[in-house]
């Protein structure tokens, strides 16, 4: 959607490749500072980026 | 500094701290390795701070503190355990420290024979009245053997459970 890879997110963000495709694959939380910085990344809110189970 | 390089550094100090273990050993001296071993811990957190291109994030500092938590949990059971074992099989015979020094037969020429006691520490093990004193040595080996593989199976397991094993995705 955004033409993205896991390696540019990552570098933006300040985070390993690994962490965005654990978050990716819900197997790792963000805590609450990088989830901010994902959903400020990409305009949008923390809602629209992450679902609470 | 590249990380290469460090983790190169850190090979070598691996293997100079063996041959200085085993220098150790063959002059029958603790102070060689003890002197190493916190020379070597100093180097490798200096050498560490110098690493430019290793990231580290939150998700990486939070699998190492799991990881070290997890790993002084079960050592200090194990050493607990070990060495609580090692204390009662020490005090159930006579102790090697009371005096620290030990006695060693007087000159044969001189006529008033007995032993003279000379001061010394660590007291030499020959003179120690412990029955196999090797087998200390030896759980102590097994001991930091046993911590390692305990390190490096748990950094497995939380490197497994806070990320994707085998995955490499784009």
């Amino acid at each position: 959607m955004h033409d993205l890879t896991q390696d540019a997110l990552a570098k933006e963000l300040g985070v390993t490749r690994q962490t965005i495709l654990a978050i990716e694959k819900g197997k790792y939380d963000p805590s609450l500072e990088l989830a901010f910085r994902i959903s400020r990344y990409f305009h949008t809110t923390v809602e629209e980026v992450f679902l609470f189970d | 500094m590249k990380k290469n390089t460090f983790y190169i550094i850190c090979g070598l100090i691996a293997v100079s701290l063996l041959l200085l273990f085993w220098l150790s050993i063959e002059f029958s001296s603790p102070v060689i390795i003890a002197v190493s071993v916190v020379l070597a811990a100093v180097i490798f957190f200096v050498v560490k701070q110098r690493v430019t291109d290793i990231v580290q994030d939150e998700r990486t500092i939070l699998i190492d503190m799991k990881t070290a938590s997890a790993t002084i949990k079960t050592s200090v059971v194990l050493f607990l355990t070990v060495n609580l074992s090692m204390i009662v099989y020490v005090f159930s015979g006579p102790l090697g420290f009371h005096s620290f020094a030990y006695s060693i037969p007087r000159d044969p020429m001189i006529l008033s024979e007995g032993y003279e006691f000379v001061p010394y520490f660590p007291v030499p093990p020959e003179t120690i009245p412990i029955s196999e004193l090797g087998l200390f040595a030896v759980l102590q080996l097994i001991m930091i053997v046993a911590a390692l593989f305990i390190y490096v199976g748990f950094r497995f397991y939380y490197v497994r459970k806070f990320g994707v094993w085998g995955e490499d995705e784009e």
